[in-house]
Protein backbone atom coordinates (compact mmCIF):
# COMPACT_ATOMS: atom_id res chain seq x y z
CA UNK A 1 0.00 0.00 0.00
CA UNK A 2 2.88 2.28 0.88
CA UNK A 3 4.45 1.49 -2.46
CA UNK A 4 1.24 2.28 -4.23
CA UNK A 5 1.03 5.70 -2.65
CA UNK A 6 4.64 6.39 -3.61
CA UNK A 7 3.80 5.46 -7.16
CA UNK A 8 0.85 7.78 -7.10
CA UNK A 9 2.98 10.65 -5.83
CA UNK A 10 5.59 9.96 -8.50
CA UNK A 11 2.93 9.92 -11.16
CA UNK A 12 1.50 13.20 -9.93
CA UNK A 13 4.89 14.89 -9.90
CA UNK A 14 5.38 13.91 -13.54
CA UNK A 15 1.99 14.99 -14.75
CA UNK A 16 1.78 18.40 -16.36
CA UNK A 17 -1.73 19.11 -15.15
CA UNK A 18 -1.30 19.16 -11.39
CA UNK A 19 2.05 20.83 -11.03
CA UNK A 20 2.38 22.51 -7.67
CA UNK A 21 5.13 24.94 -8.68
CA UNK A 22 3.86 26.99 -11.62
CA UNK A 23 6.18 27.55 -14.53
CA UNK A 24 7.55 30.89 -15.48
CA UNK A 25 5.02 33.00 -17.32
CA UNK A 26 6.05 33.70 -20.88
CA UNK A 27 7.31 37.11 -21.91
CA UNK A 28 4.56 37.40 -24.49
CA UNK A 29 2.01 36.90 -21.72
CA UNK A 30 3.30 39.51 -19.27
CA UNK A 31 5.80 41.61 -21.21
CA UNK A 32 5.02 45.26 -22.03
CA UNK A 33 2.20 45.20 -19.52
CA UNK A 34 2.38 48.99 -19.10
CA UNK A 35 0.97 49.48 -22.58
CA UNK A 36 -2.02 47.19 -22.32
CA UNK A 37 -2.85 46.57 -18.64
CA UNK A 38 -5.75 48.99 -18.47
CA UNK A 39 -7.31 47.71 -21.69
CA UNK A 40 -7.38 44.13 -20.39
CA UNK A 41 -10.72 42.80 -19.25
CA UNK A 42 -11.37 42.51 -15.52
CA UNK A 43 -11.26 38.74 -15.80
CA UNK A 44 -7.89 38.74 -17.57
CA UNK A 45 -6.49 41.09 -14.95
CA UNK A 46 -7.64 38.82 -12.13
CA UNK A 47 -6.17 35.77 -13.87
CA UNK A 48 -2.85 37.53 -14.35
CA UNK A 49 -2.76 38.67 -10.73
CA UNK A 50 -3.47 35.13 -9.53
CA UNK A 51 -0.79 33.64 -11.79
CA UNK A 52 1.78 36.15 -10.55
CA UNK A 53 0.74 35.51 -6.96
CA UNK A 54 1.33 31.81 -7.45
CA UNK A 55 4.77 32.55 -8.89
CA UNK A 56 5.71 34.80 -5.97
CA UNK A 57 5.39 31.91 -3.54
CA UNK A 58 8.64 30.57 -5.03
CA UNK A 59 12.03 31.99 -4.09
CA UNK A 60 12.11 35.41 -5.69
CA UNK A 61 15.45 34.83 -7.36
CA UNK A 62 13.65 32.35 -9.63
CA UNK A 63 11.29 34.99 -11.00
CA UNK A 64 12.06 36.28 -14.47
CA UNK A 65 12.68 40.03 -14.93
CA UNK A 66 9.44 40.30 -16.89
CA UNK A 67 7.50 38.75 -14.03
CA UNK A 68 9.08 41.10 -11.52
CA UNK A 69 8.27 44.12 -13.63
CA UNK A 70 4.72 42.95 -14.22
CA UNK A 71 4.15 42.31 -10.50
CA UNK A 72 5.60 45.70 -9.59
CA UNK A 73 3.55 47.45 -12.26
CA UNK A 74 0.30 45.84 -11.12
CA UNK A 75 0.94 46.77 -7.48
CA UNK A 76 2.56 50.20 -7.74
CA UNK A 77 2.56 51.17 -11.41
CA UNK A 78 1.15 54.41 -12.77
CA UNK A 79 -2.40 53.33 -13.50
CA UNK A 80 -5.73 53.80 -11.81
CA UNK A 81 -5.34 55.95 -8.69
CA UNK A 82 -1.55 56.22 -9.22
CA UNK A 83 -1.91 57.70 -12.67
CA UNK A 84 -0.01 61.01 -12.79
CA UNK A 85 -2.09 64.17 -13.08
CA UNK A 86 -0.42 65.12 -16.35
CA UNK A 87 0.87 62.60 -18.85
CA UNK A 88 4.14 63.53 -20.58
CA UNK A 89 3.51 66.32 -23.09
CA UNK A 90 0.27 67.43 -21.50
CA UNK A 91 1.83 70.33 -19.59
CA UNK A 92 3.19 71.80 -22.84
CA UNK A 93 -0.22 71.33 -24.43
CA UNK A 94 -1.91 73.25 -21.60
CA UNK A 95 0.71 76.04 -21.74
CA UNK A 96 0.53 76.57 -25.49
CA UNK A 97 -3.24 76.30 -25.46
CA UNK A 98 -3.40 79.14 -22.92
CA UNK A 99 -0.93 81.29 -24.87
CA UNK A 100 -2.86 80.63 -28.09
CA UNK A 101 -6.14 81.58 -26.39
CA UNK A 102 -4.67 84.89 -25.14
CA UNK A 103 -3.32 85.75 -28.59
CA UNK A 104 -6.65 84.89 -30.22
CA UNK A 105 -8.41 87.17 -27.72
CA UNK A 106 -6.05 90.08 -28.48
CA UNK A 107 -6.48 89.55 -32.22
CA UNK A 108 -10.27 89.47 -31.87
CA UNK A 109 -10.22 92.70 -29.83
CA UNK A 110 -7.96 94.51 -32.33
CA UNK A 111 -10.04 93.24 -35.24
CA UNK A 112 -13.31 94.48 -33.80
CA UNK A 113 -11.72 97.85 -32.92
CA UNK A 114 -10.47 98.26 -36.46
CA UNK A 115 -14.02 97.71 -37.73
CA UNK A 116 -15.45 100.52 -35.56
CA UNK A 117 -17.18 103.08 -37.85
CA UNK A 118 -17.33 106.90 -37.76
CA UNK A 119 -15.54 109.61 -35.75
CA UNK A 120 -14.66 109.43 -32.06
CA UNK A 121 -17.14 110.85 -29.54
CA UNK A 122 -16.91 114.63 -28.89
CA UNK A 123 -15.72 114.04 -25.33
CA UNK A 124 -12.54 112.40 -26.65
CA UNK A 125 -10.96 115.64 -27.93
CA UNK A 126 -8.45 117.64 -25.92
CA UNK A 127 -10.56 120.82 -25.49
CA UNK A 128 -13.51 118.97 -24.08
CA UNK A 129 -11.33 117.15 -21.55
CA UNK A 130 -9.60 120.35 -20.43
CA UNK A 131 -12.99 122.02 -20.00
CA UNK A 132 -14.01 119.05 -17.85
CA UNK A 133 -10.91 119.61 -15.72
CA UNK A 134 -11.82 123.29 -15.26
CA UNK A 135 -15.29 122.38 -14.14
CA UNK A 136 -14.06 119.72 -11.70
CA UNK A 137 -11.51 122.18 -10.29
CA UNK A 138 -14.28 124.71 -9.64
CA UNK A 139 -16.12 122.03 -7.66
CA UNK A 140 -12.98 121.02 -5.64
CA UNK A 141 -13.29 117.50 -6.96
CA UNK A 142 -11.21 114.67 -5.49
CA UNK A 143 -8.18 116.39 -3.94
CA UNK A 144 -6.55 113.08 -3.01
CA UNK A 145 -5.90 111.16 -6.20
CA UNK A 146 -6.58 113.86 -8.77
CA UNK A 147 -9.45 114.32 -11.21
CA UNK A 148 -7.76 114.89 -14.56
CA UNK A 149 -9.91 113.78 -17.50
CA UNK A 150 -7.17 114.31 -20.09
CA UNK A 151 -6.35 111.06 -21.87
CA UNK B 1 -3.17 86.61 80.74
CA UNK B 2 -6.11 86.85 78.39
CA UNK B 3 -3.78 87.98 75.63
CA UNK B 4 -1.46 85.03 76.15
CA UNK B 5 -4.30 82.47 76.00
CA UNK B 6 -5.59 84.09 72.81
CA UNK B 7 -2.16 83.93 71.23
CA UNK B 8 -1.80 80.29 72.27
CA UNK B 9 -5.19 79.35 70.78
CA UNK B 10 -4.34 81.16 67.51
CA UNK B 11 -1.05 79.34 67.25
CA UNK B 12 -2.82 76.03 67.90
CA UNK B 13 -5.28 76.79 65.06
CA UNK B 14 -2.58 77.91 62.66
CA UNK B 15 -0.64 74.66 62.74
CA UNK B 16 -3.30 72.26 61.38
CA UNK B 17 -4.24 74.74 58.63
CA UNK B 18 -0.68 74.64 57.31
CA UNK B 19 -0.63 70.86 57.32
CA UNK B 20 -3.97 70.78 55.46
CA UNK B 21 -2.62 72.80 52.52
CA UNK B 22 0.56 70.78 52.34
CA UNK B 23 -1.52 68.06 50.60
CA UNK B 24 -2.12 70.21 47.48
CA UNK B 25 0.63 69.82 44.97
CA UNK B 26 0.72 69.92 41.20
CA UNK B 27 -1.17 66.83 40.09
CA UNK B 28 -2.27 67.88 36.60
CA UNK B 29 0.80 67.00 34.60
CA UNK B 30 -1.08 66.65 31.35
CA UNK B 31 2.02 67.05 29.19
CA UNK B 32 4.05 64.64 31.25
CA UNK B 33 4.12 61.46 29.21
CA UNK B 34 6.88 59.28 27.99
CA UNK B 35 8.42 60.09 24.59
CA UNK B 36 9.37 57.02 22.59
CA UNK B 37 13.09 56.73 21.94
CA UNK B 38 14.58 55.52 18.66
CA UNK B 39 15.46 52.15 20.24
CA UNK B 40 11.93 51.67 21.50
CA UNK B 41 10.59 52.58 18.06
CA UNK B 42 12.88 50.04 16.46
CA UNK B 43 11.91 47.32 18.93
CA UNK B 44 8.20 48.06 18.50
CA UNK B 45 8.25 47.89 14.72
CA UNK B 46 10.50 44.83 14.64
CA UNK B 47 7.98 43.05 16.82
CA UNK B 48 5.01 44.28 14.80
CA UNK B 49 6.55 43.18 11.51
CA UNK B 50 7.31 39.76 12.95
CA UNK B 51 3.69 39.36 13.99
CA UNK B 52 2.09 40.82 10.85
CA UNK B 53 -0.41 38.25 9.58
CA UNK B 54 -1.18 39.49 6.06
CA UNK B 55 -0.20 41.84 3.26
CA UNK B 56 -2.56 44.58 4.40
CA UNK B 57 -0.97 44.68 7.84
CA UNK B 58 2.57 44.68 6.38
CA UNK B 59 1.73 47.60 4.11
CA UNK B 60 -0.02 49.44 6.94
CA UNK B 61 3.04 49.00 9.17
CA UNK B 62 5.32 50.18 6.38
CA UNK B 63 3.19 53.29 5.96
CA UNK B 64 3.40 53.94 9.69
CA UNK B 65 7.11 53.21 10.01
CA UNK B 66 7.94 55.63 7.20
CA UNK B 67 5.57 58.31 8.49
CA UNK B 68 7.81 59.33 11.41
CA UNK B 69 10.42 62.06 11.37
CA UNK B 70 13.20 59.48 11.26
CA UNK B 71 14.54 56.83 8.92
CA UNK B 72 13.74 53.35 10.28
CA UNK B 73 16.79 51.40 11.41
CA UNK B 74 18.14 48.63 9.12
CA UNK B 75 16.83 46.08 11.62
CA UNK B 76 13.28 47.34 11.02
CA UNK B 77 13.72 47.26 7.25
CA UNK B 78 15.06 43.74 7.51
CA UNK B 79 12.03 42.58 9.46
CA UNK B 80 9.80 44.36 6.95
CA UNK B 81 11.46 42.49 4.08
CA UNK B 82 11.08 39.21 5.91
CA UNK B 83 7.42 40.03 6.47
CA UNK B 84 7.04 40.70 2.73
CA UNK B 85 8.61 37.33 2.09
CA UNK B 86 6.25 35.67 4.55
CA UNK B 87 3.16 37.08 2.84
CA UNK B 88 4.76 36.33 -0.58
CA UNK B 89 4.53 39.83 -2.00
CA UNK B 90 7.50 40.81 -4.12
CA UNK B 91 6.39 44.33 -5.18
CA UNK B 92 6.06 45.50 -1.57
CA UNK B 93 9.66 44.48 -0.92
CA UNK B 94 10.78 46.55 -3.92
CA UNK B 95 8.61 49.39 -2.72
CA UNK B 96 10.26 49.31 0.71
CA UNK B 97 13.61 50.17 -0.85
CA UNK B 98 11.94 52.84 -2.97
CA UNK B 99 10.46 54.37 0.19
CA UNK B 100 13.88 54.24 1.84
CA UNK B 101 15.37 56.10 -1.10
CA UNK B 102 12.89 58.94 -0.63
CA UNK B 103 13.16 58.93 3.16
CA UNK B 104 16.94 59.28 3.55
CA UNK B 105 18.59 62.68 3.32
CA UNK B 106 21.15 62.02 0.62
CA UNK B 107 22.55 59.42 -1.75
CA UNK B 108 25.35 58.42 0.62
CA UNK B 109 22.86 57.41 3.29
CA UNK B 110 20.90 55.37 0.74
CA UNK B 111 24.09 53.66 -0.35
CA UNK B 112 24.93 52.94 3.29
CA UNK B 113 21.51 51.38 3.84
CA UNK B 114 21.91 49.26 0.70
CA UNK B 115 25.33 48.12 1.91
CA UNK B 116 23.89 47.23 5.31
CA UNK B 117 20.95 45.32 3.78
CA UNK B 118 22.99 43.71 1.00
CA UNK B 119 22.90 40.21 2.46
CA UNK B 120 19.17 39.97 3.01
CA UNK B 121 18.51 41.53 -0.38
CA UNK B 122 20.63 38.87 -2.01
CA UNK B 123 19.12 36.12 0.09
CA UNK B 124 15.54 37.05 -0.80
CA UNK B 125 16.37 38.05 -4.38
CA UNK B 126 14.92 41.55 -4.23
CA UNK B 127 15.74 43.95 -7.04
CA UNK B 128 15.63 47.70 -6.67
CA UNK B 129 13.25 49.75 -8.75
CA UNK B 130 16.29 51.30 -10.43
CA UNK B 131 17.32 47.81 -11.53
CA UNK B 132 13.86 46.89 -12.79
CA UNK B 133 13.39 50.15 -14.70
CA UNK B 134 16.89 51.38 -15.55
CA UNK B 135 15.65 54.05 -17.97
CA UNK B 136 13.26 55.80 -15.58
Amino acid sequence: MFRQSIQRVALRSQSTVTQTAPRALSNAHIGKLEARWESLSKQDQTTLIDELKARQVLPWSELTPAEKKAAYYISFGEWGPRQPLYLPGERAKVFWGTVGGCLAGIALFAGIRSLAPGPEPVSMNREWQEASDEYLKSKNANPFTGYSQVQ
Amino acid sequence: MLASTLRASLRARAIPSVSRFAGFRAVRNYSDHHLETFEEFTARFEKDFQEAPDLFEVQRLLNNAFAYDLVPAPAVIEQALLACRRVNDYPTAVRTFEALKYKVENKEQYAAYLEELKDIRKELGIDLKEELYPEA
